[in-house]
């Protein structure tokens, strides 16, 4: 066996790192000591079979589309951000003419505009209290926000409007009759529609809180090709820097529509969208690490084992989980997570196994439902 | 590839050219998605680690040197991705430590080569530093450089400690 000192030397060797008299020295070493020679030939063997090791690690397929759309945003966010500082200059230079004219005539436009202002405003109040009513009005808490462009903030939005909360900054907007939009750091959202019954925004990045009033009202939130509703729900949303969003229900349930699906998730479930379009496996808060970690897995490789492995872990907590993964699979291995949930929550007897192994949506939303009465 | 073809469709994505870059994206993923597995041992972090490494090579391509090639760039981008998510570097500096985990779970890792379970079974310094410097062929200075608190000594015995290992393991394999 080789002592510590020649081993040093034999994988310095290996490496080339010895001077040509130091590695002749070695190599008549290697001639008279047989188990270093041995040794050699087991880290050329090393070396083989590492350099004849494949790429065998698929990437996931729609990593390309994820960086691709992650560098567009990249790039219209540097575009808004010059045309910024351009509108920015622009405004300087405004100011600095504007404070060049005489006082006199500042003096006379302050009191066209009061008797102006004092006219309208009666109109305003006797005839259009009702239209304001019928905005969203931002009630800021901390830090700054923008509507479109503009440098002084207005109190109300309507539709059409860019809203932008600044990093750190805390709002709330009333949504009038349906609820209240909690923002918090940075975010971006465009304003769809101000409808009193049917309020909807357009959600690019950042981290908010919709709480509703009790109404029949609902909430829209569009992302991609996701159309997020809310009746009576309270949820939380927010992305991360890679443009994922993450969504936890904390009351009730929201709707999601992904692809022409209307699926449903149940509070305390947390539902992850990568990119703003890939839907991921919902989870309870409930469930464990290892369920949630199983979860992951196989919403990247698809493995059979590892579905397996998530029917056979799955608890009460993941009925709707596997609820969730009937519409994910084949019908092969609908059938083994129909055994298993029928084991958590017995279907229904008017439902009939033969649908729901074709996805049925009318037997499919009932033993949803029966799932949800069961577990809330 | 041919250096050429791989230099133009630089040229082009360095102009902001980004179906040329999303090209340059396609020739490397797999390499660097697999480095990134092989270190990190978990596909959410080597599809975070490759997604980053990407956008920064895009914000950073500029920077990107004539003499240099794109795909040992890119390489290099990643490597530092990939030290920042196993969070080695400031920590080896600070404890002087070579090896400051334990053995990892290599039950999820869906590989069916043998040989390349073993790697992965390696602790995390002793895996990233033989991977960098037996497989990804960088010499024992570089790694000193990228690992920011070993010193060359350190990494030569990481390198033959786990040669070592891999020897004995292959017994069994």
């Amino acid at each position: 066996m080789p002592n510590e000192e020649q081993k040093i030397l034999l994988h310095d060797y290996f490496d080339g790192l010895l001077s040509p008299e130091e590695e002749a020295d070695f190599q008549t070493l290697l001639m008279e000591n047989r188990s270093l020679a041995i040794e050699l030939g087991k880290l050329k063997d090393l070396k083989r079979r590492l350099k004849n090791m494949p790429l065998s690690f698929e990437p996931p397929p729609k990593i390309i589309n994820n960086i691709t759309d992650k560098l567009l945003t990249l790039e219209s966010t540097q575009k808004e951000e010059k045309s910024k500082k351009r509108s920015s200059r622009k405004n300087k230079k405004t100011e600095k003419k504007n404070r060049k004219t005489s006082s006199e005539v500042i003096l006379n436009i302050i009191i066209i505009i009061l008797l102006l202002a004092l006219g309208a405003g009666g109109v305003y109040y006797f005839y259009f209290i009702n239209k304001v009513e019928a905005t969203w009005r931002i009630s800021p808490i901390s830090g700054q926000y923008k509507i479109g462009n503009n440098i002084h903030p207005l109190k109300e939005i309507s539709e059409e409007q860019i809203f932008k909360l600044g990093k750190n900054s805390e709002a709330e907007i009333y949504i009038n009759d349906i609820g209240t939009l909690h923002l918090k750091g940075k975010t971006v959202l465009k304003v769809i529609s101000i409808d009193p019954d049917h309020g909807s925004i357009s959600l690019s990045y950042g981290h908010l809180e919709y709480i509703p009033k009790p109404s029949l009202g609902q909430f829209q939130i569009v992302m991609n090709d996701l159309l997020i509703t809310s009746k009576n729900s309270k949820f939380e949303i927010y992305s991360d820097d890679l443009g994922d969003f993450t969504i936890e229900i904390l009351s009730n349930f929201l709707e999601i529509k992904f692809k022409e699906i209307v699926l449903r998730f149940a509070h305390d479930y947390v539902v992850k969208i990568e990119a703003g379009q890939v839907l991921k496996t919902p989870y309870s808060i409930k469930t464990s690490p290892e369920f949630i970690k199983l979860l992951n897995d196989y919403d990247y490789n698809h493995d059979t084992n590892m579905l397996l492995k998530i029917i056979d872990t799955a608890s009460k907590n993941d009925a709707l989980t596997l609820h969730f993964l009937l519409s994910q699979v084949d019908p092969a291995k609908r059938e083994l997570i129909i055994d298993k949930l029928n084991t958590i929550i017995p279907l229904p007897y008017d439902v009939d196994k033969g649908k729901i192994l074709i996805l049925d949506k009318r037997e499919m939303n009932k033993w949803w439902n029966e799932i949800y009465s069961d577990i809330y | 590839m041919d250096d050429n073809f791989i230099d133009e469709i630089v040229k082009e994505a360095k102009l902001g050219k980004r179906p040329a870059f999303k090209e340059l994206c396609e020739i490397n993923l797999k390499k660097i998605y697999n480095l990134a597995y092989r270190m990190l041992l978990t596909p959410e972090d080597a599809t975070r680690v490759t997604s980053k490494t990407f956008i920064e090579a895009w914000e950073n391509l500029k920077h990107l040197r004539s003499d240099q090639k794109f795909d040992s760039w890119i390489k290099s981008i990643a490597i530092h991705k990939i030290l920042d998510e196993a969070k080695i570097g400031k920590s080896t500096k600070s404890s002087g430590k070579t090896n400051d985990d334990k053995s990892p779970n290599i039950e999820s890792i869906n590989t069916k080569n043998v040989f390349e379970l073993l790697i992965m079974s390696q602790p995390k310094i002793d895996r990233i530093v033989y991977i960098l410097h037996d497989l990804e062929d960088y010499s024992y200075r570089d790694i000193a450089d990228f690992m920011n608190g070993l010193t060359i000594p350190q990494i030569k015995a990481i390198v033959r400690r786990t040669r070592e290992n891999l020897v004995e393991a292959i017994k069994y394999a």
